[in-house]
């Protein structure tokens, strides 16, 4: 598959300014929409632009059909990853002077697998005393759920951020159209 | 089968008679994680089977696979592995024995000698039969 760097540097900015998963997928559709193998090029794109290991489910992407909350699963399994992974492709913006900010500016996240070496039982300060009692079956449910749970707050954490994003742009493109409105008037 | 991409880092192939069959797989740091097509929503089934293109993937990455991912959720509609565990759970095998005897991706690890199983999530929590979440790990 060949990836197209423009395309590249739209999916970046797409996602600063507070695209979802489904709406990057569906920008490159647009943009290959001569493609077949959509599956195999929205791998390509999404390491290249934002280090993501993989994007599943893309056998079920309907372009005629997003966006749509049928894609919400790929908030769950991509945004986490693509901002964990930042320092890798949004260097420059950081850099840049007085660029604008993004959604995620300060946000951090973990891999599930840093979650769950940082839940081992050395990690755990609260339940050093009894780590030791209990049996590697409970030490092991009990790795996993701290795990989850560190996990999933610094998901909700990120989708609370681009939520007031959505709603910012929400809150602009009113002010448009309400400029737009009056001027029809007038 | 008709391999499309195969670097030391991915794998992709294709059924070569219908393209909407397919397996993506990536590898890093000796973890690998993948997703299979080989039958559709509504049944239809592929040329190539889904252990086919499982064992291509595996010869091609060869010994530098040392964990294999399995990510089994119920939003993305793909839901063959997480029924089979939720089949066997119900059915009274514990977890880590149903992600290995009776999901498709435990079966393909086995096979490979991947036998331990670790969950690294498994939601709702106690709910054998009803899990909606799983991500497991395969190791040697």
């Amino acid at each position: 598959m060949t990836v197209n760097p423009t395309v590249i540097e739209e999916l970046r900015e797409m996602f600063r300014s507070g695209a979802t998963p489904s709406r990057l997928v569906q920008h490159i559709a647009e943009r290959h929409p001569e493609e077949e193998r959509l599956h195999f090029l929205v791998q390509d794109y999404f390491r290249e632009a934002f280090g993501v290991d993989i994007v599943r489910g893309v056998s079920l992407f309907d372009p005629a059909n997003c966006p749509s909350l049928r894609y919400a699963w790929w908030n769950n399994d991509l945004l986490a990853e693509m901002v964990e992974k930042q320092a890798i492709w949004n260097c420059d913006a950081n850099r840049a002077e007085g660029a604008f900010s993004p959604w995620f500016a300060g946000l951090t996240a973990k891999s599930l697998d840093e979650h769950f070496n940082a839940a081992k039982g050395s990690g755990i300060g609260e339940l050093r005393n009894v780590w030791d009692r209990l049996d590697p079956q409970e030490q092991a449910t009990l790795q996993r759920l701290i795990a989850g749970h560190g996990w999933n707050s610094e998901k909700v954490k990120i989708l609370t951020h681009l939520a007031e994003r959505l709603q910012q742009r929400v809150t602009e493109l009113e002010g448009q159209l309400e400029k737009v409105s009056e001027s029809t008037k007038g | 089968m008709k391999v499309i991409q195969a670097t030391a880092s991915t794998f992709w192939a294709e059924d070569d008679a219908d393209k909407r069959f397919y397996i993506v797989g990536t590898l890093g740091s000796g973890l690998l994680r993948f997703e299979v097509i080989a039958r559709l929503a509504d049944g239809t089934r592929g040329n190539v089977r889904g252990r086919d293109f499982f064992d291509a993937m595996m010869q091609h990455f060869g010994v530098k696979v040392r964990i294999i991912e399995g990510t089994w959720t119920r939003a993305h509609g793909l839901t063959t592995n997480l029924d089979l565990f939720n089949q066997a759970t119900a059915a009274g095998l514990g977890p880590e024995q149903a992600a290995l005897v009776a999901t498709k991706t435990g079966q393909w690890a086995d096979a490979h000698g991947f036998t331990k199983v670790v969950f690294q999530k498994l939601q709702p929590r106690n709910a054998p039969g009803h899990y909606d979440e799983v991500v497991v790990r395969f190791t040697l």
